[in-house]
């Protein structure tokens, strides 16, 4: 690459390593020490002592929410993403642009605000229930159906994309060859095209996943306080100020992102779906 | 081109004599909407001060601003636990009551004086240190919390008046299928449980966190929220939350200004004080890095007049901590102005201080505590 060209990609790397790398490292360091706004500079000693809250069982519990969720979501996400995106290869349509742009569009408005709307109108009285005279979605606000829906909701379309990205790269020749060959269309799909899309699969499970484990607004909203992620959990530490426990869980999560990422290398080596 | 240059060299110069102007200047470090701005105007004009207001939504930012010193702030407002902590760590000066004439003027609300008596015993409790209060700060705002209810529930109202807080704690006894929110701060969660039981909210052992678990975890809370606790109960989407007198007050208004009037907003939601209750306080200290120690006390004594202290109350929904300024306020009863009148019956309603209560501010408690109450809270939410 040209010498000139490399120099712009400095800012960035120092942005990186300001404002990602140290912090992590800081992170790692807050959680493994008695490092807080008491303790001055001299006194700073490594501790493992915060270990403990990891078996805490409000912490078990938390963690155990976030996965089960995490995979119920991306599990759902899949099965229904994965149709939508093979419909918008499928589609005669001319502008399939037009089509994703739809996926996306409610990724248009402010996700706090959206998910807020949401939670209002699974309530028991809400806007919808006054102009129209019913629930449309019963009274499910506070219940873990609210909170599943949402994360549904919100996270589809880095599903739909990922699989639309792994399905749009698939030759359609190879298609032709295999219903030539005298594959029924159903075989076809199975031993063709869904191998060949698995890449954007793992990708868009990734996607979906990763947020879904981490976050905390949307189940504290949906769940109104009710069901706790490992994401709340870490959020009231912060908010208590109690930095080395809450860093501590962050590192247990970075954990966990980092072995999705080394999945994704796995699967995918180009890095090409992860567009 | 060059004119463009010269252009924004006189913009930016300009800008540079503005900032300069040889005013002395006073730097408050407050919580937002939390001033009058003609309040602030008055002050300026009278005294040729500049006040500068920074802003922050928590005790603990407060903390950390004045900690790493990075803007020397002339005055910090934080509530009473923050202040307990801040004298302990030697962090405030010691006013000068010399240069407070209007402390004279005022007679601090008996719930006020209760409340600084409280802190000077946490904090004996906690440190064997002996403080009064009154060296170091000067109320700014107080405020109770109390239980928000709906009131298109047949018969909450008179049973809330009759039982109090049992019919909040205890769903066995008292409409077992009212819906219940609590606060989503660990600690408010734990005093309210403590004076349902009879006790100290600011008092901790192993003991008490079991029992107020047990009540907290019959209570069936369908919601731990902040501020959308008043609003689903506005919205009867909620029955009970226990949450700030102010809370309750900031929709009144929003709904009288919609044109409601206050028996009709009542009948809808209300709001319960219990005679034994949780308050806090907001109180006026000087940091000791302030810069403008004169102009501090300036401010202070200013708003010790009760006129002053009136005038900020009227864009702040919570209570004036001196009896003198609720008087103004009362004033206002019979007044022509329909906003005015409802402010100052709202006032004589939800800030009645010849009820005599019981208050508690929530002490400093230490973080290993807190600690173990947010976890047992978590426990509570997680089920």
């Amino acid at each position: 690459m040209n010498k000139e060209f490399r120099v712009l990609s400095r800012p960035y790397m120092v942005w990186l390593s300001v404002l990602v790398f140290f912090p992590i490292l800081a992170m790692i360091f807050i959680g493994f020490s008695n490092l807080d706004s008491s303790v001055s500079i001299g006194e700073i000693s490594l501790s493992f002592s915060h270990l403990n809250i990891l078996t805490q069982s409000s912490t078990i519990i938390a963690f155990r929410n976030s996965l089960i969720f995490a995979l119920a979501t991306t599990f759902i996400c899949f099965i229904f993403g994965y149709f939508i995106a093979y419909e918008i290869k499928l589609s005669k349509f001319k502008n399939k642009f037009v089509l994703l742009t739809l996926v996306i569009l409610p990724m248009w408005s402010n996700l706090i605000l959206r998910t807020e709307s949401l939670a209002n109108i699974m309530s028991e009285n809400n806007i919808l229930k006054s102009l129209l005279g019913f629930n449309i979605f019963g009274n499910i606000a506070g219940t873990w159906m609210a909170v599943l829906f949402g994360l549904v909701f919100t996270y589809m379309p880095f599903m739909i994309l990922s699989v639309y990205t792994a399905l749009e790269k698939i030759d359609f020749a190879l298609e032709e060859a295999a219903l030539d060959l005298g594959l029924t269309p159903l075989k076809k799909f199975w031993k063709v095209v869904f191998p060949l899309s698995l890449k954007g699969v793992v990708t868009g499970s990734i996607m979906v996943f990763l947020p879904t484990l981490a976050g905390f607004a949307i189940p504290k909203i949906l769940s109104r306080g009710q069901i706790v992620f490992i994401g709340n959990i870490i959020d009231n530490k912060f908010i208590y100020t109690n930095y080395n426990h809450g860093a501590l869980l962050a590192v247990v999560i970075l954990i966990f992102i980092l072995g999705s990422i080394l999945l994704i290398t796995k699967f995918d080596k180009e890095g090409e779906t992860l567009l | 081109m060059k004119k463009i240059v010269l252009v924004a060299f006189l913009l930016s110069l300009s800008f540079v004599l503005v900032a300069c102007n040889s005013k002395p200047k006073l730097r408050i470090l407050n919580w937002g909407e939390y001033i009058n701005d003609e309040v602030v105007e008055k002050f300026e004009k009278e005294y040729g001060i500049d006040i500068v207001i920074s802003v922050a939504d928590s005790n603990e930012l407060f903390y950390s601003k004045i900690k790493s010193k990075t803007t020397a702030f002339d005055i910090v407002i934080p509530s009473d636990y923050m202040i307990e902590k801040m004298v302990e760590e030697n962090m405030l000066l010691q006013l000068d009551y010399s240069l407070l004439p209007n402390r004279s003027l005022v007679t601090y609300m008996d719930g006020v004086n209760q409340i600084f008596a409280s802190m000077t015993e946490t904090t004996f409790a906690r440190s064997g240190l002996n403080i009064n209060y009154n060296n170091y700060a000067v109320p700014y705002f107080w405020g109770t919390f109390g239980i928000i209810y709906n009131n298109r529930v047949e018969g909450l109202e008179e049973a809330l008046e009759e039982h109090g807080w049992a019919v909040y704690f205890e769903p066995n006894n008292y409409f077992s299928s009212a819906r219940r929110g609590m606060y989503a701060v660990p600690q408010f969660a734990y005093a309210s449980a403590m004076m349902y039981l009879g006790n100290n909210p600011n008092e901790y052992n192993s003991a008490l966190l079991a029992q107020t678990k047990t009540v907290l975890q019959n209570s069936n809370f369908v919601e731990w929220g902040n501020d959308t606790l008043k609003r689903n109960i506005e919205a009867n989407n909620l029955d009970m939350a226990f949450t700030y007198t102010g809370d309750y007050l900031d929709r009144l208004y929003i709904q009288l200004s919609e044109g409601k009037t206050l028996e009709e907003v009542r009948a809808t939601f209300d709001i319960y004080i219990p005679d034994t209750t949780m308050v806090f306080i907001d109180s006026m200290v000087i940091p000791n890095t302030a810069k403008n120690i004169e102009g501090a006390h300036q401010f202070i004594n200013f708003l010790l007049d009760p006129e002053n202290a009136a005038l900020n109350a009227e864009v702040v929904g919570y209570a004036v901590a001196f009896e003198e300024a609720f008087d103004i306020i009362l004033s206002y009863l019979n007044s022509e102005d329909i906003e005015m009148k409802n402010w100052a019956t709202a006032n004589s309603i939800y800030y009645n201080m010849e009820i005599e209560r019981t208050y508690y501010p929530l002490t400093s408690l230490q973080p290993s505590i807190i600690d173990s109450i947010s976890t047992m809270i978590d426990q509570v939410r997680t089920g």
